[in-house]
């Protein structure tokens, strides 16, 4: 099984995703890409 | 089942998840994601509740707090219901001395008849001037004497004696009592204060009438 990882930084915080879960991650990814990109 | 790795780093500090339940994996990202001020912080359900338990609580306290002022309170307002019931023990005589103190006042004319002062001078006097011949007339003026003249309101039976074996006459028995109450020339003085060892009698306007057209 593939194991998927999403990370987010900011400054000197990092965040990371881990999981073989597909769906989850991917629904996270969906869920925060554009609050990421739209902060500021 | 599939696992979930979580892991946050901040300089020196690392802190890693590992779970299989991805619901919690997944609001615990919310929150970090929230404190980075990524996104504003949704509602944790968690938080909510435990702010909602203590505000109850806060709330509970508050009003059992209340509550206990109340009661004491009312206790204090109790306590103070209570104290003139304790103080039996001056109460004969400040009623005695009410009592006294009412007697001397001087009453009107239309109120009562009363025998003028002038007139009297002992009890063997008043016995000699009406026509008294049984003891329930000797009753009568025995009572209207304490009353007018020595300013006994109220009486006992021992003291009607006082007056009439004195003055050579048979003592008043119960008997006689009985018939002067009977008749309304006398009655019982109630003893409020509880704690009277003796009945006491007091002559009725009945009684004074007896005297002045009877006698």
């Amino acid at each position: 099984m593939h194991e998927y990882v999403f990370k987010m930084k900011k400054g000197d915080v990092e965040i990371e995703l881990k999981s073989d879960d597909t769906a989850f991650i991917e629904e996270q990814m969906q869920k925060w890409r554009e609050e990421i990109l739209k902060s500021k | 089942m599939s696992k979930y790795t979580l892991s946050f780093k901040r300089n020196d500090v690392y802190v890693e998840v590992v779970t299989e339940d991805k619901d919690y994996i997944g609001r615990e990202l919310e929150n970090l994601i929230s404190d980075l001020s990524i996104k504003r912080r949704k509602v944790n359900p968690v938080n909510l509740l435990q702010e909602t338990y203590e505000e109850t609580q806060k709330s509970f306290d508050d009003l059992k707090k209340e509550k206990q002022a109340k009661f004491k309170q009312e206790d204090s307002k109790e306590k103070v219901e209570i104290k003139p019931d304790k103080q039996p023990e001056n109460e004969p005589e400040a009623f005695s001395k009410l009592l006294d103190q009412k007697i001397k006042e001087p009453e009107s004319p239309s109120e009562k008849e009363s025998i003028p002062s002038n007139e009297i001078n002992s009890f063997e006097d008043m016995l000699k001037e009406k026509d008294a011949s049984t003891l329930i007339d000797y009753l009568v003026i025995a009572a209207l004497y304490l009353n007018d003249t020595e300013s006994l309101e109220r009486f006992s039976l021992k003291q009607v004696n006082a007056k009439v074996v004195s003055a050579g006459k048979k003592p008043i028995d119960h008997s006689v009592i009985q018939k002067a109450i009977a008749k309304d020339l006398i009655k019982i003085v109630p003893d409020y204060t509880g704690i009277a060892d003796v009945t006491e009698y007091t002559i009725t306007q009945k009684g004074r009438e007896y005297f002045q057209n009877e006698l």
